[in-house]
């Protein structure tokens, strides 16, 4: 006889032999034995999980002739001719390879003629997803008005892949991944009968790797039993399975987290020794660690482990892992899988990411032991500081409060200088002022602005530098309490003093003035050294300083003028600009 | 409504032309139902059936008008009646000659009854034909059922099929499969069929039998994602890679999700009730609503979730390896 692979013949043949799918049997059983099944069924699910031999079960037992009963007896005429698939009334279609309209209204054309010889007509349709649009329209079409003597069963591992209308005519199943240990109970009957015995061990690793499909895990047994012959050891599953025994991982986890670099690296030349693919080793890795932290988060879930299958164990290692490690483990690997892609030596990078996983930590022992306390320090420090200037700013405001408006009301009302306008020091700098300080000065502000901190550049917002010198240049503030406010910041002081240095390579200083003051002062100064440069005229002396105060005094006129050209001098400096009217 | 000539109807009270429309067609399909066992001698294999997207009116009232030939009485179903919609989009346009239709309604078979079937939300009323018609027969408008009466229409279908349900039952089995009552009719079918026809549904039972649909999973695992149920939404994840779906789109649901609680967040801090932010988002006011209802997540933790997202899409889209594991890390990373 010829040799029949072992998921063949060990298709289960009654509902009482299919693995799983507890509440879908029940339900189908239920619906035999009052014998109010309907007209169209859809059964869906992953690969291996028993839709088909659910579909043929069914069919039998529908069509039974000891029955109606919960299972078929598989002894009568009919139930052996739809087992051997030449009943006349039973018909498989595999839509995957017959998917046009035309195909499937050759079957559907029968649809009304009474079954011959069964009671139902059944009709499975296997990978019903694969149909064209226009043979489900055809279906529909069967599907909507169907002869009572007529049962679909379509069955499918893709069952987004069908129009809504299909679905909701149908009573639909949807078959759940077999769970390990269902696997590891049928393999075991398999082997029980064909007279092999097998570790524990053995089993599962086949289990594990059949995720969830009973067929997948069957066909690996058959290949792991002729391998092996008699006697099914574990790691002859492995070698069938091409997956790497969770123990090697065990250490090589336990190598990590004791940071020992040597058996690390042997262990991983050992796998590579025995002929893993460097690439399928990443991978497997990342899911090793992916199960780790699946342990960690999710303990419950024990389905969804797919390296791991001793949860116990397992469970005791990943509790002496952080959650944060086990990411940058993935993240190291993942970002390693990518550069092995581009190169030949992908052992040298799977190396070197074993190796950076276990410097990964060690720099954050460093971490916590050498630079957080300095941060702290500074953090701590800053802090401080911080205190320091609210409270300044806090003081200063108050102060504030209650002073400006009394000497700013008297400087409108008697227009005459409040003891806190440095006129003497703005006269003095009006006296040396020159264009191109100003400029200077002017074209560095923004980028000073930026450079200082939030507080004090709030401070400056409403401020603009009016005239420099060399040494010196008056800072016009829009408001008295802000001069008042910046004047009394030591900090602000210094630290504009600082960015200016920076900036331009001298150091100036600043005489603060608010606006009101300043045009008072600067009126006065007008007045005044025109006069001067009158007598200058007659004092040759004096003549040099007529330079520097016409062009100050030049820049005073053009304040009353166009504001964009003003604004665009600002930017530009005045050297660059001409005004064409 | 329905269940008014519904009852006519069982009483035998057929009458010569009837006309279904609206969309649920779990209704319809009943109304056909009740029609047949009504009318005497017919089977479900003796109801002429026509679809007038294929043939035109005309031979459907050719064949009303002959005389029954086997029975009694004939049963004729037009379906597809698209000429009474306001645009007709069918492929292949008939060509129906309405003027015979209006004159065969004034006097209609007395040897037949003739059901048009128009599964349209709304027909247009201003045509001749449609203002005759409903004129003429008997309207039946299978309206879908909204909430509450959804509920109840499951304990009742539940009660024919000799199983039970409560209302946390009811609503769950909605909440699974949807407010389709096609779909739910077979659930509870499926339900009945496990408990044999007899007893109580109890959750349990609904999670092991009932088919999610793919909607309601996304929004299970979006809503567990922003719970930080982690293993639940680490489950349905799962579920939802086994049906198919695409990591990128499940990303991006999760993402619109959390960009939704940004601006929720962001919009009611500036003191905007429920309605106004549904307004100003244009959302749904029940999401808004849901949304309200529990602690939100800070709005830190919601930007770098978002951030991740991103990160995590990007990748899908341009690096190779287990495109369903980095979703994945990241739903076990939780909010």
């Amino acid at each position: 006889m010829i040799y029949q692979a072992l998921y063949r013949a060990y298709r289960p043949q009654a509902f009482g032999e299919m693995s799983g799918q507890q509440a879908i049997k029940q339900t189908l059983q239920n619906t035999l034995l009052h014998q109010k099944t309907t007209h169209a069924y859809l059964f869906s699910g992953p690969r291996g999980t028993g839709k088909t031999s659910a579909a043929k079960i069914f069919a039998k037992a529908l069509n039974c002739e000891n029955g109606p009963a919960a299972e078929p007896c598989n002894k009568c005429e009919t139930c052996k001719s739809i087992t051997e698939g030449s009943n006349t009334d039973v018909t498989e279609f595999d839509a995957a390879s017959n998917s046009r309209v035309e195909e499937i209204r050759d079957i559907i054309e029968r649809v009304h003629v009474a079954p011959s010889n069964a009671r139902f007509k059944v009709y499975i349709i296997d990978e019903v997803h694969m149909l064209s649009n226009s043979a489900f329209n055809a279906l529909l079409k069967t599907l909507e008005e169907p002869p009572a003597h007529v049962v679909f069963i379509l069955a499918t591992t893709e069952p987004h892949k069908l129009p809504l209308t299909i679905i909701s005519r149908c009573q639909r199943f949807d078959f759940k991944p077999i769970t390990a240990p269902e696997i590891i109970e049928r393999m075991e009957k398999v082997i029980g009968d064909i007279g092999v015995t097998a570790e524990t061990g053995a089993l599962r690793a086949i289990a594990q790797a059949a995720t969830g499909g009973m067929r997948d895990a069957l066909s690996m047994l058959d290949q792991a039993v002729s391998f092996s012959g008699d006697e099914l050891t574990t790691s002859d599953a492995l070698l069938v399975t091409g997956a790497i025994g969770e123990e090697i991982f065990y250490q090589l986890a336990q190598s990590i987290q004791a940071k020992d670099a040597g058996s690390a690296l042997s262990l991983l030349h050992e796998l590579i020794a025995e002929g893993k693919d460097v690439g399928r080793l990443a991978e497997d890795m990342i899911t090793f660690f992916r199960d780790m932290l699946l342990l960690g988060t999710a303990p419950e879930l024990t389905d969804l482990l797919e390296l791991i299958s001793d949860g116990d164990k397992f469970q005791e290692l990943a509790q002496e892992f952080h959650s944060d490690e086990l990411y940058r483990y993935i993240d190291i690997l993942s970002k390693t899988q990518q550069e092995m892609r581009f190169s030949n030596h992908g052992k040298v990078y799977i190396e070197s990411a074993l190796l950076k996983m276990i410097h990964s930590g060690e720099q954050r022992q460093v971490s916590t032991s050498a630079v957080d306390p300095e941060m702290a320090q500074k953090l701590a420090v800053l802090e401080q500081t911080v205190r320091q200037l609210q409270q300044q700013l806090a003081t200063g405001a108050v102060q504030q409060a209650a002073e400006p408006q009394a000497p700013a009301k008297r400087a409108a009302s008697t227009a005459s200088r409040s003891a806190k306008v440095p006129t003497g020091k703005i006269v003095e700098v009006l006296k040396a002022a020159t264009k191109s300080d100003i400029q200077v000065i002017r074209e560095q502000w923004a980028g000073m602005m930026q450079s200082m901190q939030r507080s004090h550049a709030a401070l400056l917002e409403e401020t603009e530098p009016v005239a420099a010198s060399e040494k010196a240049f008056v800072l016009k503030f829009k408001y008295e309490i802000h001069c008042l406010m910046a004047s009394e910041n030591a900090t602000l002081q210094a630290g504009l003093s600082d960015a200016l240095l920076r900036l331009t390579g001298k150091g100036y200083e600043v005489v603060y003035v608010a606006e009101e003051s300043w045009l008072e002062v600067r009126a006065d100064f007008i007045r005044k050294s025109g006069l001067a440069s009158q007598k200058s005229k007659e004092n040759p002396q004096q003549f040099e300083e007529e330079q520097p105060t016409s062009a100050f005094m030049e820049e005073a006129s053009i304040e009353d003028a166009d504001p964009l050209v003003t604004e665009a001098e600002k930017m530009f400096g005045k050297d660059f600009i001409t005004i064409e009217e | 409504m329905v269940t008014k000539i519904w009852s006519q109807i069982e009483k035998g009270d057929v009458q010569p032309v009837y006309l279904l429309t609206g969309t649920e067609q779990h209704l319809l399909d009943e109304t056909i139902k009740k029609l047949i066992k009504a009318v005497p001698g017919m089977t479900s294999s003796e109801v002429n059936r026509f679809d007038l997207e294929e043939i035109p009116i005309q031979a459907v009232l050719e064949v009303a008008n002959e005389f029954p030939f086997l029975v009694d009485h004939k049963l004729i179903v037009a379906k597809n009646c698209s000429f009474l919609k306001a645009t007709d989009q069918s492929k292949e346009k008939q060509n129906h000659q309405l003027d015979l239709l209006e004159k065969w309604l004034e006097n209609p078979s007395p040897t037949a009854t003739v059901v048009f079937v128009a599964p349209y939300e709304k027909l247009d009323a201003r045509k001749k034909i449609t203002k005759k018609i409903k004129k003429h027969a008997v309207v039946v408008e299978a309206v879908a059922l909204q909430g509450q009466d959804i509920s109840t229409w499951i304990m009742q279908q539940g009660k024919d099929k000799g199983i039970e349900f409560d209302k946390k039952t009811a609503e769950f089995l909605m909440e699974m499969s949807g407010t389709d009552l096609l779909t739910l009719a077979t659930e509870v079918d499926k339900l009945a069929g496990y408990l044999a026809f007899k007893g109580a549904v109890d959750i349990d039972m609904i999670e092991q039998l009932v088919a999610r649909t793919p909607e309601m999973d996304v929004f299970r695992l979006t809503d567990s994602f922003v719970n930080n149920k982690r293993a639940e939404s680490i489950a349905v994840y799962h579920d939802l890679l086994r049906n198919g779906e695409e990591p990128i789109m499940l990303a991006s649901l999760i993402a619109s999700q959390v960009r939704l609680m940004i601006h929720v967040t962001n919009l009611r801090k500036k003191g905007y009730q429920q309605q106004q932010i549904a307004t100003t988002l244009r959302i749904h006011p029940y999401r808004v609503k849901l949304m309200m209802q529990r602690k939100l997540p800070p709005l830190q933790v919601l930007l770098k979730a978002l951030d991740d997202l991103a990160t995590i899409d990007l990748q899908l889209k341009t690096t190779s390896g287990n495109r369903q594991r980095k979703l994945e890390l990241f739903l076990m990373n939780g909010l």
